[in-house]
């Protein structure tokens, strides 16, 4: 907002669109981000909306993730599961791949629908490791998620964070 | 007793401030006089009242307490709560301000107000029309600083860019909850506050009470208290996970002998970032035991024991800002 206030100031080009992560088991960008921008008319562009491949379901937690994977590698592993890697993770996965099996669908390409269908997000990066992973994904643009799917993740992410006092209205 | 500057304004305020809201509900006249008199013999110079209190009683017994003191306090009051069945008898259009104002200086016997907060804030009326009202009442000498409350940090902030943008009157601070048990204005808020040179000041450092470790889960709400009373806070603080979070901090406190509520009300206090804490009180004993807090200063590791009780209630997750 202050960026946008001094652009507005200055005659100066203005912030287009924002890249935030935003996911399943994200969502803090919805109380002052997400608002700000669809007031402002800034575009939201969403990284990690698999939160790094962890929403596709495949890991165990009962073992550690394989050497060749992002939640794996030597060199990007330790920051990655920091990021996602944890018990209560684990459990909401579990959750949302009941809500996903209730249709039919594959949680990756429920997890990717669930914040394309987002009014607020312009568009969503997909990263890749082969075309048959792309090919699949490509799939998730074309599920709708109904009001039912929609407040189960939403209990979902209020088991992760539970609701306090917010200081806004 | 410390005097702080209201964010970036000359304005300076007791790092205390009276919390007026009970008075004429759980507090009679009587008392809330007795107490504002002993809130002024102890240094405190702010007083904190709204129009939406105990639908304006607050405000008549406030005004009445301040008769011969008005000039050596700082008074504020508030606008936007609904104040009659009418369209435009709540919010913080012009139209409904314009009245507002001359309500509450009415009820509280005075000409001015030291500061007028927007109580929350309103969807329906664009901001800048709020703003050239508040300009308005300073221009005409009614007002002398223009707050708000309940604000996110990009709605304060959109606010100032219309301020400085009309050259309108600024917003000098913004009314917030913060307590042990309630930090979320520390991810944006708090952070936005210092850059832009905005005050804070706080409501609810006790969590509405449940922080001087009184309340007993168990047992339920007392009646004559404010969870039992008020159905709003009782939602708004009586949990389980909060319970088990206070009972985390009396032992903390306990490690030194303090006395909880103080223990709280020190915690808050010592922020750099918070001008002045809005207490309330019930007795003129509560309001002496409370400003114990001033003398507490609390150790690195009590700090750090009171942070680890904040990150269990909000274990971090991946922060979309770095």
């Amino acid at each position: 907002m202050k960026a946008l206030w001094v652009s507005d100031k200055y005659n100066l080009a203005r912030f287009d669109c924002i890249q935030s992560v935003y996911n399943l088991l994200t969502r803090d960008v919805e109380y002052e981000l997400l608002p700000v921008c669809a007031a402002e008319g800034v575009g939201v562009t969403v990284y990690n909306p698999l939160a790094a491949g962890f929403l596709t379901g495949k890991y165990d937690p009962a073992k550690p993730p394989p050497p060749d994977n992002r939640f794996g590698r030597e060199r990007t592993g330790p920051h990655e599961q920091d990021m996602y890697w944890s018990p209560a993770n684990f459990q909401a996965v579990d959750k949302l791949k009941k809500i996903a099996d209730g249709h039919g669908y594959k949680l990756t390409l429920f997890s990717l629908a669930w914040v394309i269908n987002n009014p607020v997000i312009s568009s969503t990066i997909v990263g890749a490791s082969s075309a048959k992973q792309m090919e699949e994904n490509i799939g998730a643009a074309d599920i709708v998620l109904n009001e039912e799917d929609k407040k189960g993740c939403d209990a979902v992410w209020g088991d992760l964070r539970p609701p306090r006092v917010f200081y806004g209205k | 007793m410390q005097y702080k500057r209201v964010g970036r304004t000359g304005l300076k305020i007791s790092e205390i401030t009276l919390g007026t809201m009970i008075f004429g509900k759980q507090v009679n006249e009587a008392d809330a006089i007795k107490i504002m008199d002993l809130a002024f013999d102890r240094g405190i110079t702010s007083f904190d009242t709204a129009d939406a209190y105990v639908a304006g009683r607050s405000e008549e017994i406030v005004g009445k307490a301040l008769k011969n003191k008005r000039h050596a306090v700082v008074l504020a009051s508030k606008v936007a709560n609904r104040q009659g069945p009418g369209p435009n008898e709540a919010g913080l259009s012009r139209e409904h301000m314009m009245q507002a104002v001359e309500d509450s200086l009415r009820r509280l016997g005075t000409d001015y107000l030291d500061i007028y907060y927007a109580h929350t804030p309103d969807n329906t009326t664009p901001v800048e029309e709020t703003l050239r009202a508040f300009d308005t009442l300073v221009k005409q000498g009614k007002v002398r600083y223009v707050a708000c409350s309940n604000f996110r940090a990009w709605q304060l902030v959109r606010a100032l860019s219309v301020s400085e943008q009309h050259n309108l009157a600024r917003f000098a601070c913004i009314q917030t909850p913060y307590n042990l048990i309630t930090r979320d204005i520390e991810t944006e808020l708090l952070p936005c506050c210092a850059g832009e040179g905005v005050g804070v000041t706080v409501y609810n450092p006790l969590a509405a009470g449940l922080l001087t470790g009184k309340h007993n889960v168990s047992a339920g709400p007392a009646s004559d208290t404010r969870f039992g009373i008020d159905k709003v806070y009782y939602e708004r603080y009586w949990s389980p996970v909060n319970f088990t979070a206070v009972e985390h901090l009396k032992k903390i406190a306990d490690t030194h002998g303090r006395n909880m509520a103080q223990f709280a009300l020190a915690w808050v206090l010592s922020s750099p970032l918070v001008t002045s804490t809005i207490n309330g009180a019930s007795s003129t004993k509560q309001l002496e035991e409370n400003l114990g807090a001033l003398e507490l200063k609390l150790t690195p590791e009590e700090m750090k024991a009171c942070d680890d009780v904040w990150l269990e209630l909000r274990p971090p997750r991946f922060f979309y800002g770095r």
